[in-house]
């Protein structure tokens, strides 16, 4: 099996004043494709460090991290914009829509940034949100969508661009428990479908459903527990949306 | 990303706050506005100053005699002997008194009153109405008569003719001799046919006591001989005052020159105050621009996180300053033109004059404004880390 994520030695560090904080100390993990990895851990555990650190949205202060096999440590700030828009399709918490944007809009805000004609990414943005249920509501702010709307279209914007890797950050942390529950089982299908999820959470059921729970406290790994296999048959692994298609 | 698509992106911004966009937008459109008005305004003195020099006919010289004193003092007689040089046609000397006091009846008002010779109104071109201009023959029996302008007719005598009714000029006594014709126009010196009264030189002089002759107009027959009539009357005068200074030949050309450079320089002025206030229009436009760019942190952050690169920011955000700025220098633009075009309605002596070059150079000067004040908060923003935009709300 490909490894899609392989982080080595990770550690991180702030200096505040005189004190120095390491949030991660050496932290060493490889994700394969196809897997469904749940990172747990109680706040200031250092888990969004180590999603930012994996979403190239920070740099570690030592250690090694090739994404897709490609080192990234030397990369600059445009080149790893580049590699975020690439092979990273971000879920947030917040849904982080633009809230000036219609749906549609904000489906194709990373097409638009990867070069895509306009033409051409009008029609994926719009199947990206038929694939998701959201097909009718295109021309809809994000302030008028239900919060399970909003983070349906942002599972369609980091879609959009058919990312080797979904990195969810507490993906139903604003939701109820219903919508929450949808949008897991989305996600789950979504893995199925062959797209590689990590995904950020502090809530033990949506770890549950998770194909490997990789559990971290004070800035280190304390377990890393296999619950379901990789799937089975590698040649069946392919993007969402080819196979939707 | 292409650059009509950053437009359309950044009109969108704009159109979506429109109140804050106007604010922004004000200084430029005072500034393009003003600018635009000023230079019409400008422009239209000008053009106004120059037909009333070509109404004069091109040969015309001008004489003014700035010394004071026995030195600089001019015969009359003397002078009309130069009247027998082949480069030299007629000569009108004047002796202008403004301000007097004119009474008939009992209206009293105050108007200047110029004494000149036979010659002075086929050189200002102008027509007499009814009755007669002054002749020669009034110079040499010093008659008591004056020609009044149109407009000090029509306040004395209405529409009645004043020809042989009698004034007083300062306490004494004139016969009104003829009325000009509506003339419009001020020429050399301020002096305007229609508001003044016109009487022999030698009774001026006699009557009011003054002395000097200030302001002479010759004329030259021809345009070539035009070079030698003022290269003549310099060394004639150059040898009268034993001096070069003192006096000031002008022709025709030269006088209007002198007269626009005095008016442009004032506008020029105002100009470049109105350019200032462009400059502080780009300032505010920065200011918002920076305001803007701390509010929608986020925003950059979630544009950045999804894979926007420094690049793709800076380029958003200068291009909305320089649309925020091209938009207000367009309706600046309009405004000016529609100031430009209602101006001689409130002011009916003032012409305006539209220059499309004008308006064109104002309105890329407004476009450079947002531009170089866009500059500092778009890089601003695209310094910006993710990370930190991320966490911002």
């Amino acid at each position: 099996m490909e490894a899609i994520i392989e982080l080595k030695d990770i550690t991180k560090s702030y200096e505040r004043g005189a004190e120095k904080l390491q949030i991660l100390k050496g932290v060493s993990m490889t994700v394969t494709t196809g897997d469904f990895v749940a990172i747990v851990g109680p706040s200031g555990s250092g888990k969004s460090t180590l999603m930012n650190t994996i979403g190239l949205l920070d740099v570690p202060t030592s250690g090694s991290y090739k994404l897709d096999g490609v080192a990234t440590e030397k990369m600059s700030d445009n080149q790893l914009a580049e590699f975020r828009n690439k092979k990273i399709g971000f879920i947030f918490q917040q849904f982080n829509l633009l809230p000036k944007l219609n749906a549609i809009e904000n489906v194709e805000l990373p097409m638009i940034y990867a070069g895509v004609s306009k033409k051409v990414r009008r029609e994926k943005a719009q199947e990206m949100l038929e694939l998701l249920g959201m097909g009718t509501r295109g021309h809809h702010k994000p302030s008028e969508l239900s919060g399970g709307q909003q983070q349906r279209v942002a599972i369609a914007r980091a879609l959009s661009i058919s990312p080797s890797l979904l990195l969810a950050d507490e993906p139903t942390g604003a939701l109820d428990s219903k919508t929450g529950n949808e949008v897991l089982e989305l996600m789950i299908r979504l893995n199925d479908q062959g797209n590689t999820i990590v995904l950020i959470t502090h809530d033990n059921h949506i770890a549950e459903n998770a194909r490997r729970v990789i559990s971290i406290r004070d800035g280190e790994i304390v377990r890393d527990e296999r619950l379901r296999p990789l799937p089975s048959q590698p040649a069946e692994i392919k993007h969402a949306v080819e196979v939707m298609r | 990303m292409k650059l009509p698509e950053l437009i359309y992106m950044a009109m969108r911004t704009v159109v979506n706050n429109p109140m804050r966009t106007l604010l922004t937008m004000l200084g430029v459109i005072i500034g393009v506005s003003s600018v635009v008005t000023l230079v019409s305004i400008g422009q239209g003195t000008s053009a106004a100053i120059e037909k009333q020099y070509e109404a004069l006919g091109t040969n015309l010289i001008v004489v003014n005699v700035m010394g004071v004193g026995r030195a600089t003092q001019l015969d009359y007689n003397d002078l009309m002997q130069l009247e027998q040089l082949p480069e030299i046609q007629t000569i009108a000397p004047t002796i202008v008194k403004g301000s007097s006091n004119i009474k008939y009846d009992h209206t009293q008002e105050k108007y200047t009153v110029v004494g000149t010779n036979e010659n002075y109104l086929s050189l200002m071109k102008g027509e007499v109405a009814s009755g007669r201009f002054i002749a020669a023959a009034d110079l040499d029996f010093r008659n008591q008569i004056a020609v009044l302008g149109s407009t000090v007719a029509q306040k004395y005598f209405g529409n009645l003719d004043p020809v042989g009714e009698d004034i007083n000029i300062d306490g004494i006594v004139f016969t009104v001799a003829g009325v000009l014709k509506e003339k419009g126009s001020n020429i050399g010196g301020g002096v305007s046919l229609d508001d003044s009264v016109f009487v022999p030189l030698v009774t001026a002089q006699r009557s009011f006591k003054l002395g000097n002759i200030r302001t002479t107009y010759l004329e030259a027959p021809t345009k070539e001989q035009l070079a030698q009539a003022q290269t003549t009357i310099t060394q004639y005068l150059t040898y009268k005052f034993k001096s070069d200074s003192g006096f000031q030949v002008m022709n025709q050309d030269e006088l209007m020159k002198a007269r626009v450079a005095a008016s442009s320089s004032l506008n020029n002025q105002l100009i470049s105050v109105a350019c200032i206030s462009l400059l502080v229009g780009g300032i505010g436009i920065m200011n918002i621009m920076l305001v803007t760019v701390s509010e929608r942190t986020r925003e950059i952050g979630i544009r950045k996180s999804i894979g926007a690169k420094r690049r793709n920011i800076l380029m958003q955000f200068l291009i909305e300053a320089t649309v925020i700025s091209g938009l207000g220098g367009i309706i600046g633009l309009l405004l000016g033109c529609g100031l430009s075009l209602a101006w001689p309605y409130f002011n009916p002596k003032q012409e305006t004059q539209l220059s499309f070059e004008v308006g064109l150079y104002s309105f890329l000067f407004s476009v450079a404004v947002g531009m170089i004040f866009g500059l500092y908060p778009a890089n601003k923003a695209s310094k910006l880390r993710p990370i930190d935009a991320l966490r911002t709300d």
